[in-house]
């Protein structure tokens, strides 16, 4: 008899060969899994790949060469825990908000500016049916609008109130709370209209369109009392950014529900998930536009009376949007990174 | 256990186990009832900083707390998933405690993109349905049957998805092209044939070995390993009975048949380890 161990089967001889290398990959992965990549020391940086790939082509090799279901159950979840611990890590770049929002946040807007001016048209016929019907037959306000949202403003409104509501003012800490009330409800609306997307664009667009009404609606109150002016510079030194943005959340969902009907070339389910991906960061950008119609709409609506200043910030806000969006959007593609 | 293969970029492909529905929902409840506790903390604090009660709003001073109170809990509410899940790649306490983890279905890195995707539409899939079952006038107002029917059946479908595809995946998943995967336990178990004294072994012949196939052998080791733990001798002895009977040999039992059954494995295992190296490989045993 040789002095050599002598191993019973050629799998059990291969797992001799290998087992340290496993175990010192499992003890690394286990360190890394509790504690964070940054305890590792330069060494066990370099060695963890090596260790890795090893892990991998006995995986390979024991899936031909050995029986044992403990072996292959272990090697699998080595292999998986590796790979996880390699490849797993979400991706969070340094400066990330930054680029995204002075890169990619407008050039996925530009990406869909096809939806968009959809979900633009929808918006503006809803305006324009609710205006219309409002202005045929007053009676039909309170179809249009719920009494939450009207606030006390009807077609039954002296036209002292509603002008009153207009200009009036409040204390900056009910401003706050306004602020958040206002900012939570619209994301709530654009993150609904987002995901009805998913079912192929159809609620998006109802979604879209009944928030036309009832805007439509309340003009037509005020325009019947000739207070047009009044409230167009009301709503629009915020209105700007949050029909924008709420008209981007639409857009999204347009463009998810497009990608569910049309897939093209790909199979649904990888079409589905490309446009679920660029949409959903699309929409974390038109929250933070809300955010900012929400400061606006409280503070600055309620402390700045003049006609000239509230015009001044509804065109501006109106210009910045189409520098952002058009030309830092479509910078991309001058550029020659998206194609 | 449903199984997903992915192919890792060296070209191997690995057999991911999806989470199963239980863990799942056992995760999300933590998570809920974490998010929802630290958002009932924080209005209360908001409340109680303001000098007003919850429910009285508009009042002086107590605007500033509260309203930031409401941000606050709005933004916890809605992006505790989202932020934990981008930071702690992949998971969230919830999921950290039952051993889950999120990856991307095609093994590209998740980023924030997907994970955004995949809980936003947790609305759509859990609350709006909730609301409608147990506040449906919220929903539908006076709308007649038939739209309230309709809205039924589409919650219905939307809510109960993971039951309609085989990876168990939400919509949201879907959306965001993800998985949610029970990550897997490191044990390695010593090898049986390892443990057995070679002296029995090569008392088979090859027309003995080439009856059963891979699976009973798997099963051979599972009944093994289990007896190393506990005695199990009513057991071994009717499957050594069994095994004798099918191979044709009788009487060379002994008086152990643990040691019979191991022989009997590290024959078989070489035996069906040199077929599959020569691309031989039969799965089940042969039937007669």
């Amino acid at each position: 008899m040789s002095a050599a161990p002598r191993f019973v089967l050629r799998s059990v001889r291969f797992r001799h060969e290998r087992e340290a290398r496993w175990a010192e990959l499992e003890e690394l992965i286990k360190r890394v899994e509790t504690q964070g990549p940054g305890t590792l020391s330069a060494d066990e940086v370099l060695r963890l790949p090596v260790l890795y790939q090893a892990a991998l082509s006995s995986l390979s090799v024991a899936r031909h060469l050995s029986l044992d279901r403990g072996l292959l159950a272990y090697l699998e979840g080595l292999c998986t825990r590796a790979y996880l611990v390699v490849y797993g890590r979400a991706r969070r770049r340094h400066g990330f908000l930054r680029t995204f929002f002075s890169q990619r946040f407008p050039e996925l807007v530009f990406e869909v500016r096809g939806a968009l001016l959809l979900a633009c048209l929808l918006l503006l016929a809803g305006v324009a049916c609710g205006a219309l019907l409002t202005h045929l037959d007053p009676e039909r306000f309170y179809g249009l609008i719920g009494a939450e949202e009207a606030q006390g403003r009807s077609p039954e409104s002296s036209t002292e109130t509603l002008y009153q509501i207009l200009h009036e003012t409040h204390s900056t800490s009910e401003l706050s709370f306004f602020a958040s009330q206002l900012f939570t409800n619209n994301a709530k609306v654009a993150m609904s209209a987002f995901a009805c997307g998913f079912l192929g664009g159809v609620p998006t667009v109802l979604v879209l369109f009944t928030n036309g009404l009832s805007l439509g609606a309340l003009s037509a109150v005020y325009a019947s009392r000739h207070l047009s002016l009044d409230f167009w510079l009301w709503i629009l030194p915020h209105g700007v950014t949050e029909l924008l943005a709420i008209v981007i959340a639409g857009a999204s969902g347009l463009s998810i529900g497009a990608r569910v009907l049309f897939p093209g070339q790909q199979s649904r389910r990888r079409a589905l998930a490309e446009a679920g991906r660029a949409s959903g960061a699309r929409v974390m950008g038109v929250v933070c536009m809300l955010l900012l119609a929400a400061l606006l709409e409280s503070f600055f609506r309620h402390n700045v009376h003049g006609y000239a200043a509230r015009a001044a910030v509804a065109l501006g806000s109106a210009a910045f949007w189409a520098y952002y969006f058009g030309w830092l959007g479509s910078r991309g593609q001058r550029l020659g990174r998206v194609p | 256990m449903k199984e997903h293969d992915l192919e890792s970029p060296e070209g191997v492909v690995l057999k991911l186990r999806l989470a199963d529905g239980g863990a799942r929902a056992g995760a999300f409840m933590l998570d809920y009832t974490l998010a929802n506790f630290v958002t009932g903390l924080m209005l209360l604090l908001g409340g109680a900083a303001g000098a007003h009660p919850v429910d009285e709003i508009g009042g002086a001073e107590g605007g500033y707390s509260l309203g930031l109170a409401m941000l606050a809990a709005f933004l916890v509410q809605n992006f505790y998933f989202i932020a934990s899940e981008l930071w702690l790649d992949g998971q969230t306490l919830g999921k950290r405690i039952l051993g889950l983890r999120v990856v991307a279905r095609d093994g590209s890195q998740l980023d924030a993109g997907r994970i955004y995707a995949r809980n936003l539409l947790r609305d759509l899939e859990l609350f709006v349905p909730l609301t409608f079952v147990l506040r449906p006038d919220l929903l539908l107002g006076d709308s007649p049957l038939a739209a309230r029917l309709v809205s039924l059946v589409w919650l219905a479908i939307l809510a109960c998805f993971p039951l309609l595809n085989s990876e168990g995946a939400r919509i949201g998943d879907l959306v965001a092209g993800t998985l949610v995967v029970a990550v897997p336990k490191l044990e390695l178990l010593p090898d049986l044939a390892e443990a057995t004294r070679e002296r029995h072994s090569s008392s088979f012949t090859d027309a003995e070995l080439d009856i059963y196939g891979e699976h009973e052998l798997q099963l051979l080791e599972g009944v093994l390993r289990r007896a190393e733990q506990g005695a199990q001798t009513d057991l071994l002895n009717s499957i050594a009975h069994k095994i004798q009977r099918k191979i044709g040999r009788k009487g060379t039992l002994g008086s152990d048949p643990e040691q019979f059954l191991r022989a009997f494995y590290v024959a078989q295992r070489r035996r069906l380890e040199q077929r599959m190296l020569v691309g031989k490989r039969r799965a089940r045993k042969r039937r007669r």
